[in-house]
């Protein structure tokens, strides 16, 4: 348990602090502009680490399988960060979106799970994979690349069903098992088996719903009391 | 037979019907959105190829010898590169997918194994790629009219061409795709890496035309005043 779980968790988040403070330290006066060199770093690194372990699989398994597809739940945050990192366009803040609260609820949902897994290659693989996503969210935070709006909201849970929606399709499509709350998860794979596809699909994206509502709601009030507060001190 | 024939058919007319259309539909920007709207749907085909290749197989789980990869895929991924980054990479990605725009159909002809398969009755993964090989050379032609290829390209498109050769022997060895890199395979090779020379020996040629047939204009139009 210590060994398989304990240390790569604590190894993971001290890389995940360490990434955080030194960028946001370093690049603290930057322009934006240089702000972002650290996650298209990291957007490489992810590339790299995608292609690895598909190749790693493949030539392991014998097989290719469709819960191994980059396109499964834990890989979406890497798509959106070419959004933002090279060119400014109409899309780059829903993809900031994108890339903070679904990293968070990835790297949670991640490891809540792995105590149950020995420790291997693409375990630490996997460690890795998930803490960039969860270290570029922090410090699109720290660097303020982000800034939570209320309106913010709704284009991410749009561009969150989408996802979900895509995979889904695209599960049924080639009659395999691509989404990461399919019926063989470990998570929710309980509800697909019992209510079926769609109603599993629903569900997922009320969830995602309920979450985006509740932490950009809970953010746009305390905004909102601070700013209140500022005013009645002026 | 028929499969080269058709490949080489859609190979040649694609382009050539893409070309005609954007001659006689003059508009402003033509050729920048059809170089948006193909390399998107090149990616559209690259992944729906993959797709339906793995909807062949019980659970969607594909053999590794059966992974649909040839050297299409990498240059579905350089001319993503190449089209959307208008930097100093970008162009250096130009010229080298430019270049190799003749590979896939090389290695296509040369062996059936990249765009074949058992399962496919229909030859629905098949036509997909005899089209994309369509679709590479419009992209690289209309690229090839709208920026100047530089010598330089060439080296690009051969590193381009020597990754893609190590890649292919590590694919080789361990997805054990093919029984041995045979001898097929290295001619195979050899001749890709004639076909970048080839094709900037064709398009210095197109140049020099070029500019042969726009001094005869200045001529004609300076004769009659």
């Amino acid at each position: 348990m210590v060994l398989n779980y304990i240390v790569p968790l604590v190894i993971t988040l001290v890389l995940v602090v360490l990434f955080v403070t030194l960028c946001t330290i370093f690049l603290k006066n930057a322009s934006e502009e240089k702000k972002l060199i650290p996650i298209k770093v990291v957007f490489f690194l992810l590339i790299a680490l995608e292609f690895c372990k598909i190749f790693y699989l493949i030539a392991t398994n014998g097989h290719y399988e469709p819960s191994r597809y980059p396109i499964v739940f834990c890989s979406m945050v890497m798509f959106a960060y070419p959004l933002f990192c090279f060119k400014k366009n109409r899309f780059s803040e829903v993809a900031k979106s994108f890339s903070i609260i679904p990293a968070f609820v990835i790297f949670a949902l991640f490891v809540g799970i792995q105590w149950k897994f020995n420790m291997s290659l693409i375990q630490g693989h996997s460690y890795l994979y998930h803490g960039a996503m969860l270290a570029v969210a922090i410090y699109l935070l720290t660097s303020k690349l982000y800034k939570f709006e209320f309106k913010k909201c709704f284009p991410l849970f749009i561009v969150l069903s989408a996802y979900i929606l895509l995979s889904t399709v695209l599960s049924l499509f080639i009659g395999g098992d691509i989404s990461y709350f399919g019926p063989n998860s470990s998570y929710l794979g309980f509800i697909y088996n019992n209510f079926g596809y769609v109603v599993g699909n629903c569900f997922v994206v009320i969830l995602f719903f309920v979450l985006c509502l509740s932490v950009y709601g809970i953010i746009a009030l305390c905004q909102r009391r601070k700013k209140k507060e500022e005013v009645q001190n002026v | 037979m028929f499969d080269i024939l058709s490949l080489i058919l859609i190979s040649i007319f694609f382009p050539i019907i893409v070309l005609v259309g954007k001659m006689l539909y003059k508009k402003e920007n033509l050729s920048r959105k059809l170089i948006l709207g193909l390399t998107i749907t090149f990616l559209a085909m690259e992944l729906l190829r993959f797709f339906v290749v793995a909807s062949y197989y019980e659970g969607a789980v594909i053999p590794s010898k059966e992974v649909p990869y040839s050297f299409i895929t990498l240059s579905c991924i350089v001319c993503l590169f190449a089209v959307f980054n208008k930097g100093k990479l970008g162009k250096i990605f130009q010229g080298a997918f430019c270049l190799t725009s003749l590979v896939p159909i090389i290695w296509a002809l040369f062996d059936s194994a990249v765009y074949t398969n058992a399962y496919d009755t229909h030859a629905v993964a098949k036509a997909l790629y005899f089209l994309e090989c369509g679709i590479v050379l419009t992209i690289a032609f209309l690229l090839v009219s709208e920026q100047k290829i530089t010598a330089w390209s060439n080296l690009w498109a051969s590193i381009l061409l020597a990754i893609f050769a190590v890649l292919d022997c590590l694919v080789i060895t361990f997805w054990e795709t093919k029984e041995a890199i045979t001898l097929m395979w290295g001619i195979t090779l050899i001749v890709s890496f004639v076909s970048i020379g080839a094709f900037y020996g064709i398009y210095l040629l197109a140049c020099l035309l070029a500019k042969k047939h726009k001094d005869k204009m200045i001529d004609n139009g300076k004769e009659n005043g």
